[in-house]
């Protein structure tokens, strides 16, 4: 099924037949916000240096405002940084493009298109062929369990649902790099669940490079091959942690997430990265 | 419709009461049997049907002509920062002369002509359209083009493809203002930058007043306001139509 989905190496869209590999690195890397009428500029990134594997799932965890937002806008070509650079492979990342597919916490799906329209939109774009955009979105809609849901506009379906679609959106481009900013904030707890589980089941037929940003240690706990904890602003690396130095963690995300989470190690390893964040967060 | 009825029931009561000379204010009656009998007999260039034709046709070149220019115009100044600023100051200079002010101006350019009278007509129904072209694109969803650069769309395709579906609602009801603003500025446009046409609704009120015919100008005045009322129910549907696409 699969290759069935990825041959005929000819089209356009095939990104991952790119030479290129699909790390990504990111070089001394700051964002300055100018300030507005007279107030001071505000530095929300400081020299943000980082080496991502190719098919690494990458979780950025810290507290508000540390521009964890603003990384995954430049990693995707949303946003330019002041100083420094951010490579996909040996490719500068200046614009927004299909090979950089994002997940917006909002979803951001076209109100007046229909599930199947939101997903082949891109496809169009990217003139995949009939045919191609046939097969792959064939494959993704029973992925995503939204299989007789074609004709339904977004409105009409719930925020689980909305999401997977915008999910099913950046995929069916087979992005070489996923950027996810916290795609499950919006969804009740229930549903998130589910919905990391099944990020991860999805995630696992192609295995792009993921660079995720949440709010939540044990969704970046569950997910994540390493986190990178963030400070306050102005927002540099506290720490970087490799949960798969942890015994037994490279198997957690493949199990469902109640069990997981009643291993002690995971259960240390979410209070130690929860003690990093928690020296972060001042109330103002 | 029961509300039509008293209000005109009321006209007629009073000028039955007071004996109102016809001349000043005829029943609603002989309004009626005057248009009725401008049906098939003409004044000026025609009848009833020639002047509410000509009319019309004014209008809708004038009002589509706004269409083509306001909105396209509209989405490009909420698109494109380099369009908003050189276009804007003159934008805003054009939308606070009123459309009567430019027919004089119009007279000197095309005539007395259809061609001033349409450009009249142009200048009231124009400046709402690409308002609302405009602010539609401002208002919509910064994360919906945000998400069509990600899937790979260029600039034109975001504008047409994700900025004028998303900006429908503030562009129908553009039109529907544009609209009205073009219908009631036709008269203006008839009379003013019309001299010596012998056609149109604007014509029939002018030869009613100069000829002391208070039935024909009223007459013309409420085939206007019927004619005005349908149209805004036409693009009212329109509006519906399209709130449920969306």
């Amino acid at each position: 099924m699969v290759a069935a989905i990825g041959g005929s190496g000819s089209r356009p869209m095939d990104f991952n037949q790119s030479v290129a590999s699909n790390s990504v690195r990111y070089e001394d890397v700051s964002m300055l916000f100018p300030g507005n009428r007279g107030a001071p500029p505000t530095l929300a990134i400081d020299r943000f240096s980082l080496d991502v594997a190719e098919s690494e799932f990458l979780v950025i965890v810290g507290p508000s405002g540390c521009g964890k937002s603003t990384i995954l806008a430049m990693s995707g070509g949303l946003a330019t940084p002041t100083t420094g650079k951010v490579f996909l492979g040996r490719e500068l990342i200046t614009q927004p493009g299909p090979n950089k597919a994002i997940v917006f916490q909002n979803f951001s799906l076209f109100p007046w298109k229909t599930v199947v329209d939101n997903i082949e939109f891109g496809l169009r774009l990217n003139h995949v062929a009939a045919e191609e955009r046939r097969h792959r979105i064939d494959y993704y809609l029973p992925v995503i369990g939204l299989k007789g849901f074609e004709k339904h506009y977004p409105r009409q379906l719930s925020g689980g649902m909305q999401q997977r679609v915008a999910i099913a959106r950046a995929l069916v481009l087979r992005p070489r790099l996923l950027l996810m900013d916290e795609p499950f904030a919006a969804l009740d707890a229930q549903n998130r669940t589910v919905m990391q589980e099944e990020l991860v089941r999805v995630w696992s037929e192609h295995k792009p490079t993921v660079i995720f940003v949440t709010h939540s240690v044990e969704e970046a706990v569950f997910l994540a091959d390493r986190i990178v904890v963030m400070t306050r602003r102005p927002g540099r690396i506290k720490e970087v942690i490799d949960v798969r130095e942890t015994a037994g963690a490279q198997h957690w995300r493949a199990r469902p997430l109640d069990q997981v989470m009643r291993h002690n190690d995971f259960q240390d390893l979410r209070a130690r990265v929860w003690g990093l964040i928690r020296d972060e967060i001042v109330i103002e | 419709m029961l509300g039509v009825s008293i209000w005109i029931f009321a006209w007629w009561g009073i000028v039955a009461a007071f004996e109102v000379s016809p001349d000043f204010l005829p029943t609603p009656w002989q309004v009626a049997k005057n248009l009725i009998w401008l049906t098939s007999n003409s004044i000026g260039g025609g009848t009833l049907w020639v002047h509410a034709g000509w009319s019309l046709l004014r209008f809708l070149s004038g009002f589509l002509l706004a269409t083509a220019l306001g909105i396209p115009l509209g989405l490009l100044m909420g698109h494109v920062r380099l369009a908003r600023n050189l276009l804007n100051p003159l934008f805003e200079l054009f939308r606070n002369i009123p459309p009567i002010a430019w027919a004089p101006f119009a007279l000197l350019w095309f005539g007395a002509s259809f061609g001033s009278q349409t450009f009249v007509i142009f200048t009231a129904a124009f400046p709402p359209m690409l308002i609302n072209a405009y602010q539609g694109i401002r208002l919509m969803d910064k994360g919906l083009m945000n998400a069509a650069r990600m899937l790979g769309a260029g600039p034109v395709t975001i504008l047409f493809r994700v900025g004028l579906p998303a900006s429908i609602p503030l562009v129908v009801a553009g039109l529907r203002i544009g609209l009205a603003n073009g219908w009631l500025a036709l008269v203006g446009a008839e009379i003013i930058a019309g001299p010596g046409a012998l056609t149109g609704l604007g014509f029939l009120i002018l030869v009613g007043q100069e000829n002391l015919r208070a039935t024909l100008t009223i007459g013309a005045m409420a085939v206007i306001g019927v004619i005005g009322a349908s149209l805004d129910y036409v693009v009212r549907r329109l509006e519906y139509l399209a709130a449920r696409c969306k």
